[in-house]
């Protein structure tokens, strides 16, 4: 039992163990969790690929900043030769040709791809219930959904299964499974992780990260998979991230501003126990939280709605049963070809946010909510640019909920949409964050939110939160 | 008598001639293998993410400062959406809210006199793949063109008449082909052309509903088009109706156009900004340098050659509708002075021998000097007009030097007085009822006389030498 990536690969590197004894146990705790249902496919090849690097390192290769880690990764990220389905009957068969430049990476410095994990379909949904293969569990309690869309990432972290993650987040897909299965969950700023070979489903909000034990394989992980990629022009212009431990970074006499108006979010009584403490904890560590108003903030998670369904019902489109996706067998014309297709393929969440977006979308009524909501996500990025002037850091909860039971709310889609109340404005004005539990456990955590870029200073912030609640 | 005015605007895509693709680095070329040059980008995988070609941008400014427009300093893209089985992600990225290139004009001549059609906008885009159908039945995908670089050119309703579209898309063509852009042909699809057109009563103010003509694939196809629908629409309106808005397909065997799509089937296309893709901000000064860059384009040049050479509008007009033509004529005016007999023969027997024989320009055989020392030695008489024609001929063929193919050939004028007097003696000798006749005051008969000199000696007489000598020995008979 490994507690991170840095101590495999001290152990690898110190001959104290082989990559292929670690892979060959994480694929023997996945064998054992199997009831857990974190994993859609698991790499056949995962062994053999690491006595290869066995080999290689015995043949003098450098240890790479992920020897011999095995890696988890979410199902929207291309994997060359292993099927990449988005937890959709639409890519029911699919094996990529290529690797998404992330696992490139990933496989360059070393990692080991464990296997696919499950999601929601097209990482629309927030427990793995729309998944068209499969449900899976919290493995704090097996009766709790893992949240999402990044829910196997986050119970195969939880449950042991992979010591880290790949995720993707587009409102809080990273965050909130992270807080439900308490983990450490990391959303990049938008342009730092390349997302050439991610399955987009909201282009301008998506980003890859990660899901962990601890805030140093955060960092690991991105400084590994992060960085400019000519591959995709909205990636970071410097070739890394460069994210740099540093454990004499202090809160002390840092500004921290929470949302004023909380009360008049639903919280349940835990989240904002934990919340409390959070605060109290900051405040030990000499930093200044205080309460600060986010007037646009409670419009956050409309302007969310609007842009996703809309850049979802582009994304979604490719997947006409022409070139991708099963084509049914009868259809008279190229319309109802489509019509069919898309139908027999798309889950119900699925289908409704491409109607939603395509609604948005039309020229009706000359597209008044799209217009209004791009217009509100400036205004929302105005007012933390404003915010970020005086502050160094927002913190909010990063859910407003706990993970609720299997199938409560699978009717509800409204109440699903609310467990991103905090995380979706990160995403819409490009900023970071993180969620730190403040529990081993089943509890709250926390989000903590940093301005574009200043991505360092955010981990080595959650850093000291981390040892001081340890 | 009612009067009609018929009201025209055009749409019109061209392919861009960059090496690669609009978004990947995928060979831009036209007749290869169906989907050989594709990738993960073009083939719109998911994952894959667009990068944009530098080179179509540059392409694109470039036409839009040919067509003078204004040039967007900074601008976005956007996803175009419908679904057909050659668009793979289901949305073309193209440019909705702001164009490259915007507010330009072509002045073209009609009755004398400069019309301006002003360009509403230019924008860049990507092309779509192409459905086959073949003799089974089946709809096969070429993706080779899907992802090509294009231009959009989009005129305001200013066009009047078949003619003026006729001129103001062989003008837009010719600009283009002086930019080096695009190859231009419609019969390969690197230009497509798509009217809308209505006609409006002058006297009541009614006007037909706007009809889109697709499918049009020369611009004789386009000129006939309009003609059609004008007439299409005078009939609308006379019938006191205004018609529907609607698509039609030009049908160019029974020559009039069919309905595609009617009203209320009109898409809408759902535009939304294209997040994979940042804003672009032209670096400073890439609008200028393109610009100074720019070569002279035929209108412009069409006036110098007026100016510099004295040239007729219709001389002028001809040598330089072609940019490699126009350059031939002027490398041969720097060996010779007379334009006006350069410009006959550029215009008369050299565009004979280059068409006849599918000759490209830039494949000439010979170097523009030879012609003019050809042009030398009608001028001096060393020849004349019919042997030079045959020497021009020859050089064509072989690529020979004039005064080589001349001695050769031996076609240089009988000068010897002597010798032609005994072809004329022979002549008037083997004629006597034409002399009699030339002297009955029958001038044509001198004529054949003439020619049948020129016969005897082979072409090598000079017509006019012959002509003064027949008079004069006529006169002494």
């Amino acid at each position: 039992m490994y507690k991170s990536a840095a101590s495999i690969v001290e152990a690898i590197k110190n001959k104290e163990t082989t990559a292929e004894q670690v892979t060959a146990y994480y694929l023997q705790k996945i064998e054992e969790n199997k009831d857990l249902g974190s994993f859609l496919t698991v790499n056949e090849k995962a062994l053999e690929e690491a006595r290869e690097l066995d080999a290689r390192l015995l043949q003098g290769e450098p240890c790479g900043a992920l020897c011999g880690v095995p890696v988890a990764v979410k199902d929207n990220v291309l994997t060359e030769g292993l099927r990449t389905t988005c937890a959709s009957n639409a890519l029911k068969d699919f094996i990529p040709p290529y690797d998404a430049t992330l696992i490139t990476r990933i496989k360059e410095a070393g990692g080991i791809i464990l296997g696919k994990t499950n999601m929601d379909e097209f990482a629309m949904g927030s427990s793995s219930e729309t998944s068209a293969f499969q449900i899976t569990k919290n493995p704090l309690d097996p009766n709790l959904v893992p949240g999402g869309s990044s829910s196997g990432s986050a119970s195969a972290v939880a449950s042991g299964e992979a010591v880290v993650a790949i995720g993707t987040d587009t409102g809080g897909s990273i965050r909130q499974p992270a807080s439900y299965c308490s983990l450490y969950g990391y959303y990049p700023s938008y342009g730092t992780v390349s997302r050439s070979g991610v399955i987009s489903m909201a282009n301008t909000l998506d980003q890859a990260g990660v899901l962990a034990n601890c805030v140093a394989d955060l960092r690991r992980m991105v400084n590994v998979i992060g960085g400019c990629d000519e591959k995709d022009p909205t990636s970071m212009r410097e070739a890394s991230p460069g994210l740099e431990e540093n454990p004499s970074y202090s809160l002390q006499g840092k500004r921290i501003g929470y949302p004023a108006n909380l009360d008049a979010f639903p919280l349940e009584t835990e989240v904002k126990e934990s919340f409390d403490k959070g605060i109290r904890l900051l405040e030990e560590l000499g930093a200044e939280v205080v309460p600060v108003e986010f007037p646009t903030l409670a419009y956050a998670l409309s302007v969310y709605n609007i842009i996703v369904a809309t850049e979802v019902s582009s994304n979604m489109s490719r997947f006409d049963g022409i070139v991708y996706g099963p084509r049914v067998d009868e259809y008279q014309s190229n319309d109802e070809l489509y019509k069919k297709t898309r139908s027999a393929v798309f889950g119900e969440e699925v289908q409704r946010r491409i109607a939603m977006g395509t609604l948005y979308l039309g020229s009706d009524d000359e597209q008044r909510l799209y217009k209004k909501a791009m217009k509100v996500r400036r205004k929302l990025a105005d007012e933390y640019r404003a915010f970020f002037a005086d502050y160094d850091f927002v913190l909010t909860p990063t859910t407003n909920d706990m993970p609720f039971p299997i199938g409560a709310r699978k009717d509800d889609p409204m109440v699903m949409y609310d467990s991103e109340l905090f995380t979706v404005s990160v995403n819409l004005c490009g900023l970071c964050a993180v969620s730190i539990p403040m529990q081993k456990g089943l509890g709250g955590s926390l989000q903590l939110i940093a301005e574009r870029f200043n991505d360092n200073e955010l981990l080595q912030a959650a850093e000291q939160i981390e040892r001081s609640l340890a | 008598m009612k009067a009609y005015e018929t009201i025209v605007g055009l749409e019109i895509h061209v392919e861009l001639l960059t090496k690669t693709k609009m978004f990947c680095g995928c060979k831009n070329s036209f007749g290869d293998a169906p989907n050989t040059n594709v990738c993960e980008v073009c083939l719109g995988f998911p994952g894959a993410l667009p990068r944009i070609n530098k080179t179509a941008i540059d392409y694109g400014i470039r036409a839009g400062l040919a067509l003078d427009c204004s040039i967007r300093e900074a601008f976005g893209t956007d996803r175009k959406k419908y679904f057909y089985p050659d668009l793979v992600k289901g949305y073309q990225i193209t440019q909705d809210a702001e164009p490259l290139c915007y507010d330009g004009y072509i002045e073209v001549p009609v009755d004398d006199e400069a019309h301006k059609v002003r360009i509403e906008r230019v924008h860049i885009e990507e092309d779509t793949g192409k459905a086959i159908h073949n003799e089974a039945g089946d709809t096969l995908m070429d993706y080779n063109r899907s992802g090509v670089p294009l231009i959009e050119i989009v005129t305001k309703p200013d066009i009047r008449s078949a003619e003026e579209a006729r001129l103001f898309l062989t003008m837009l063509k010719s600009r283009l082909e002086y930019l080096g852009v695009s190859d231009v042909k419609m019969e390969e699809g690197s230009l497509r052309c798509d009217v809308n057109i209505n006609v409006k009563n002058t006297e009541t103010g009614q006007r037909t509903a706007i009809t889109e003509v697709k499918n049009l694939n020369s611009f004789r196809a386009v000129s006939r088009a309009i003609e059609s629908e004008t007439q299409r629409h005078i009939a609308l309106l006379e019938a006191e109706e205004t018609g529907e808005k609607e698509t039609r397909r030009w049908d160019d065997l029974s020559g009039r156009t069919l309905l595609m799509r009617a009203k209320g089937t009109s898409s809408d296309y759902r535009y939304s900004a294209e997040g994979d893709i940042p804003r672009i901000q032209l670096p400073a000064q890439m609008i200028e340098e393109i610009q100074r860059a720019l070569p002279e384009m035929p209108h412009v040049k069409k006036a110098r050659f007026q100016n510099e050479y004295g040239l007729n509008e219709y001389d002028a007009e001809n040598l330089t509708g072609d940019p490699a033509f126009a350059r031939l004529f002027e490398e041969l005016m720097q060996h010779t002075k007379d334009a006006d007999t350069a410009a006959n023969w550029m215009l008369g027997d050299f565009s004979r021998q280059v068409n006849d024989k599918e000759i490209r320009y830039d494949a000439i055989p010979f170097a523009m000097k030879d012609l003019a020392d050809l042009l030398a030695l009608v001028e001096n008489q060393t020849i004349h007009l019919n042997a030079a024609k045959k020497v021009l001929r020859s050089m064509f063929e072989t690529g020979g030097k004039p005064g080589d193919i001349v001695e050769k050939e031996g076609l240089s004028q009988i000068t010897d007085t002597g010798a032609l007097e005994k072809i004329v003696d022979e002549v008037l000798d083997a004629n006597p009822q034409s002399i009699e006749d030339i002297k009955g005051g029958k001038d044509r008969a001198l004529g054949f006389l003439v020619g049948q000199c020129m016969k005897a000696s082979k072409g090598k007489g000079n017509p006019q030498t012959m002509r003064q000598l027949l008079e004069e020995k006529i006169a002494q008979r």
